[in-house]
């Protein structure tokens, strides 16, 4: 019952989210003197006024407002402004699983190695493991995805020639990308995990656990993991706007036909149905992410309570 | 003090102590006068300088900066001038390369002087349209571009100090014959001055915000939370992308220069103005909690007025746990911004920074040959900055609020 109120408050924010950003992009959109329209090549009378009429553009102004929030609550956005023939909900389709399945492996590598580095420093303080992953961490995130990929591209790509530059479909592919873009929070992961560890560590009922007999391989993974693990779990939130982002250039680099690269192609070619589509996607994502994170939040520590 | 003369007989000791006491007292408020207490600052500082990787991050940063404001005054090359057809993408060298200035100079003082030579006045116009078309294309004016009068008295230094001199290519030069080692020195212009001014901006909006907020509390303070709590789930940076393309469509920026603004300038603006919302909540939260203290009463009873309790008395108190956030701003503002001209929607050519020269470096890979020059050096400069920067605020967050420390 408690769920489902929380659920259902913050289905009523993530609403009101959703129309913030879109009135925002709206306006904002067409604050711009020129218009949509507006692009590099110089459109003749009749060619603007067909196209105007095509896209609504030539309603007034909260016509177009309303006619577009309409449609936008039904999940239509409409006909790509530069995608000749494609509505934008299917250029969205097409793109989404692919950035979905870089972002999954991404997080997955992150946390793997994220938490492995995060509990051998705090189980081997002060040792040269400890130093030289939580060097590394610092390095990981310090240094920005695009610099790491480029530089990966250098190394792994053309000097040694293991994984292939660019495209998508085979697991060699995706190897590349998915590392560069779990990398920093792999970087972060690492260093709450330690954090934490080191704090449940110092707890009495580890101590214990070592009293009963029990090996070291079971009191951490058994005893510690879960209580060191809560930091991580509510930092998976920023973590997912960040692998968001972070695939936007990824996806750039890699020439991934993910929503990313549509959204940045979009964003070049001042398409804005596209460009508003893939926003309005990029903000509900979030917020679900973020919803479920507080979610299981709870479910790991029964103290906390939702609200 | 305490004791009560009730009998006359005590009263030659209890002169005695009175005086004691007076001393005493004499000997404590000396004592609060000259000795100095150890403030926030100082302490934050002593810790901060045990720290030695973040010594180390402070004087590499200090390194950086320096270098970044002194660029136009250090013997580089030119960091747009063009040169395709002779130096396209050579890798590095030590070669040595001039600037050509003094020859451009000497051939312009020697027309001016056959200028004042000469008599017919046919001649004469053609040679002073000349002179002016040599005085236009001066070294000065092709190789910098459009710098302000600071800069320009730099370059000017430059010139009357290192005169030609130039320092080698060693990293190699770029796609259209441009010096990589100054193009990155320039950029690091730009990107440190985005991580400077945006970091401002934000800082400027967040405190104000958050003490209003936090000072006036009840439905205002409500009001504007619900508000930081629904900004909170824009993705901003989206929204920046969507805005920034859009701003960079030529009429869009001629319209901008008309009224005066530069893009680079609302490109700070608005990335400073994304970066505010944590620091807004802290100072919030800094704020509900010291505006019951007494030195907030003391100055309510002088007559304060409230903006000048929140701006004068409050945010002063919370200014060490805004430091703490700043040292996490900046590096943030700085990737960003990389982040932004790497995908070709921040700063425009023929600005330069170091997101750019990335993207530059990646657009120029090709399986044939690796200009690995054309990425590292530019990549290394950002990763350094970001890598500092990141190691002096945990730093100073350790030094400055050690509640903190390990998160």
């Amino acid at each position: 019952m408690q769920v489902l109120v929380f659920l259902l408050k913050r289905l009523g924010w993530m609403l009101i989210t959703v129309w913030v950003v879109f009135t925002l992009s709206f306006f904002l959109m067409r604050a711009i003197p020129g218009g949509p329209l507006n692009g590099e090549r110089v459109l003749s009378e009749s060619v603007r006024a067909q196209l105007e009429q095509r896209y609504n553009l030539d309603d007034p102004l909260y016509v177009q407002y309303t006619t577009h929030l309409w449609n936008t609550m039904c999940f239509d956005f409409g006909p790509s402004y530069k995608l000749q023939d494609f509505t934008v909900n299917e250029v969205l389709a097409q793109g989404f699983p692919v950035s979905a399945a870089l972002g999954i492996l991404g997080m997955t590598f992150a946390l793997l190695l994220g938490m492995t580095a995060g509990v051998v420093s705090a189980v081997r303080r002060t040792s040269i493991y400890d130093f030289s992953f939580m060097l590394l961490a610092t390095l990981g995130i310090a240094i920005p995805s695009f610099v790491l990929a480029s530089m990966a591209i250098v190394l792994f790509v053309f000097y040694f020639q293991i994984f292939p530059a660019a495209g998508w479909g085979e697991l060699k592919q995706i190897v590349l990308p998915a590392m560069c873009l779990g990398a920093p929070f792999a970087g972060y992961i690492a260093r709450l995990t330690r954090t934490g560890m080191l704090e449940v560590l110092s707890n009495d009922y580890i101590r214990t656990a070592y009293a009963k007999g029990l090996s070291t391989r079971t009191v951490i993974l058994r005893h510690a993991l879960r209580g060191s693990i809560l930091p991580v779990v509510s930092y998976l939130g920023p973590a997912c706007a960040g692998i968001l982002t972070g695939s936007l250039v990824l996806e750039k680099i890699f020439a991934i036909p993910g929503m990313g690269s549509h959204f940045i192609e979009a964003a070049l070619q001042r398409d804005f149905t596209l460009g508003m589509g893939a926003l309005l996607t990029y903000t509900v994502l979030l917020y679900v992410m973020n919803t479920l994170v507080d979610l299981s939040y709870s479910f790991i520590d029964p103290r906390v309570v939702l609200e | 003090m305490n004791q009560t003369p009730t009998t006359t007989t005590d009263e030659q000791p209890d002169k005695s102590s009175k005086r004691t006491e007076l001393q005493r007292l004499a000997e404590v408020m000396t004592a609060a006068r000259t000795q100095q207490g150890v403030s926030l600052w100082s302490d934050g500082w002593k810790r901060l300088k045990r720290n030695r990787v973040s010594m180390i991050s402070l004087w590499t940063l200090v390194v950086i900066v320096v270098l970044a404001i002194v660029t136009p005054a250090l013997p580089l090359q030119s960091p747009i001038f063009q040169n395709v057809k002779q130096r396209e993408l050579l890798p590095p060298e030590f070669k040595t390369f001039t600037l050509g200035i003094a020859k451009y100079d000497e051939t312009l003082a020697s027309k001016r002087q056959e200028l004042q030579a000469m008599s017919t006045s046919h001649d004469l116009a053609a040679l002073q349209v000349e002179i002016e078309g040599l005085e236009a294309r001066h070294p000065i004016n092709v190789y910098w571009n459009d710098p302000n009068f600071i800069s320009k008295a730099m370059i000017e230094f430059r010139i009357f100090i290192f005169g030609d001199y130039c320092i080698p290519s060693i990293c190699g030069t770029d796609k259209l014959g441009r010096d990589v080692l100054s193009r990155v020195c320039w950029g690091s212009r730009v990107s440190l001055a985005c991580g400077l001014i945006a970091t401002l901006v934000s800082l400027v909006i967040g405190v104000s915000y958050g003490a209003i907020a936090g000072y006036f509390g009840g439905r205002i303070d409500n009001i504007m939370m619900r508000i930081i709590d629904v900004a909170y789930s824009i993705p901003f940076i989206f929204i920046v992308i969507f805005i920034m393309s859009f701003l960079s469509s030529p009429k869009v920026r001629d319209t901008l220069h008309d009224y005066g603004i530069n893009q680079i300038t609302v490109f700070f603006l608005m990335i400073g103005a994304i970066y505010w919302l944590t620091m807004a909540r802290v100072v919030r939260g800094q704020v509900l909690s010291l505006k019951n203290e007494q030195f907030v009463d003391a100055a309510k009873t002088i007559g304060t007025s409230q903006w000048g309790i929140i701006f004068k008395h409050l945010v002063p108190n919370v200014m060490g746990i805004v430091i703490v956030y700043l040292t996490l701003t900046i590096p943030a503002v700085i990737r960003f911004e990389a982040f932004l001209s790497f995908l070709g929607m921040g700063v425009q050519a023929p600005d330069i920074s170091w997101g750019m020269l990335v993207n530059e470096g990646i657009q120029v890979i090709t399986p044939i040959r690796i200009y690995w020059w054309m990425i590292v050096f530019s990549g290394f400069a950002l990763a350094l900055t970001l890598f500092s920067l990141n190691f002096l605020g945990d730093g100073v967050r350790d030094a400055l609020d050690p509640k903190l420390k390990n998160r």
